[in-house]
């Protein structure tokens, strides 16, 4: 039951990822709520279980984008992972350091998709860079901030009625 | 230990995979593995699409039903005598807009055309795609031009049984050839630059101004002759340059589209072969 839920969330991430009316679109830029999911699920579940989720939700939004090369994959799994491992080294982490470590992660994601369209001769810089890039890595680092936010208020809430 | 050792691995071959992957990309099909996660996502995407456009057409004649009436009750006294008159004379305006502008583009295409909804969009933001709810059992097929009654919106990369997935033009890959109206200098319209698109290739001797309209040329084979393009926003033309850098505003919001028409123009056969051996 529980692996089916977890299954319909992702399902449900990816369609609203794509949708056509996504209400969090700003000035066209869509946050990354597939890197988001990935980031923290990795600090939950450690580094394996994170780069592989990562790897699976990379390679479907892969199927779905116009790209020329299967990116997401890559960068999401990698993401999954590190997000693993940084959740074993630090201790009682903030809002805002995840804030910070998911702007991080997406400006990486970013350079990283501007190298291969550097590569394969489409990138278009500095307005690449300028446009897409450090934008959408800041609306992901504050976006993924407050869902951290809101997931650990929800969880003390939770915690703390049960002590009562 | 082991676990990271996995780790790597697993990384380099996603990392081998990725260098592999254009191959798939290019492919105008969807390949086995790809079909059934495209093809759930994109139903989901058609689910949320109809329970969002419910919510919102509700919501949007509420607020037309609370205007009307408070604009009613401002309004009565004065125009009681002139209301059938002038209701009627809006129904015929109307009437005659939506049917003029059919008969424009009718009169521009002289091709059958399939009407499709657009039920999502480009997952990322380094592209500019959307999916419609027509596939190949629809008749869509790769590289048929895809336009709106104002303009072009961009043409068929990929197809599905009922799915297909369209390049905008404003996508860094896309590209159409156009021609200016005014002069009929003909050049290629490329995308890439957010809202703006740019004209290549018009020599600098050519006379051409801000506001100048851009039509589609019909040489690509994609779209056929007139179609509207865009505006032209900016010219400069630097000294000893042998082309101008012209930038276009589109005529069409592609944020805004819903629904679209899908052309289906006869290919040429050597483009139909290379087609077909593409999809082999």
């Amino acid at each position: 039951m529980k692996s089916l839920g977890w299954v319909l969330f992702i399902l449900f991430l990816l369609a609203f990822q794509g949708s056509v009316l996504n209400p969090l679109v700003i000035h066209g830029i869509r946050p990354d709520l597939i890197l988001i999911t990935v980031y923290l699920l990795g600090i939950l579940k450690g580094d394996i279980k994170g780069g592989l989720i990562g790897a699976s939700l990379g390679f479907i939004m892969d199927i779905l984008s116009a790209g020329p090369v299967y990116y997401n994959v890559f960068s999401k799994c990698f993401i999954g992972s590190l997000a693993g491992v940084i959740g074993r080294w630090i201790q009682n982490p903030g809002p805002v350091l995840h804030a910070g470590m998911i702007f991080a992660a997406s400006l990486l994601q970013g350079i990283g998709a501007l190298l291969i369209l550097a590569f394969l001769g489409m990138a278009r810089l500095p307005q690449d860079l300028f446009y897409i890039t450090i934008p959408q890595a800041i609306f992901d680092g504050a976006l993924g901030g407050i869902v951290y936010l809101f997931l650990t208020t929800r969880r003390k809430r939770t915690v703390s009625r049960w002590a009562v | 230990m082991i676990n990271k050792k996995v780790l790597v691995i697993f990384l380099l071959l996603i990392g081998v995979f990725v260098l592999l992957s254009p191959e798939i990309k290019e492919n105008p099909r969807y390949y086995l593995f790809e079909k059934p996660f495209a093809s759930t996502v994109n139903l989901i995407h058609s689910g949320f699409f109809l329970i969002f456009r419910g919510v919102s057409t509700t919501w949007n004649n509420y607020i037309d039903l609370v205007d009307v009436k408070e604009e009613n009750q401002r309004l009565f006294e004065e125009n009681k005598r002139l209301l059938a008159e002038s209701l009627s004379l809006r129904e015929k305006a109307l009437a005659y807009d939506r049917l003029s502008q059919l008969l424009k583009v009718k009169d521009a295409i002289h091709t059958e055309f399939t009407v499709a909804g657009i039920v999502a969009r480009e997952p990322t933001n380094w592209y500019s795609a959307v999916v419609i709810n027509r596939g190949e059992e629809d008749g869509i097929r790769p590289n048929m031009g895809v336009i709106t009654a104002e303009g072009i919106v961009g043409k068929i990369t990929k197809t599905a049984r009922h799915h297909s997935r369209v390049l905008l033009f404003s996508d860094r890959n896309s590209a159409v050839a156009g021609v200016i109206q005014r002069t009929r200098d003909e050049g290629i319209v490329i995308g890439g630059e957010g809202k703006v698109l740019r004209l290549n290739y018009i020599l600098i001797d050519s006379n051409i101004q801000n506001g100048d309209l851009v039509l589609t040329s019909g040489t690509d084979s994609v779209f056929p002759p007139g179609i509207v393009i865009g505006r032209i926003s900016r010219v400069e033309s630097p000294q000893n340059a042998l082309f101008h850098s012209i930038e276009l505003a589109p005529e069409v919001s592609l944020s805004k589209i819903r629904e679209v028409m899908v052309l289906n123009i006869p290919q040429p056969p050597e483009i139909e072969m290379l087609l077909k051996e593409d999809v082999r």
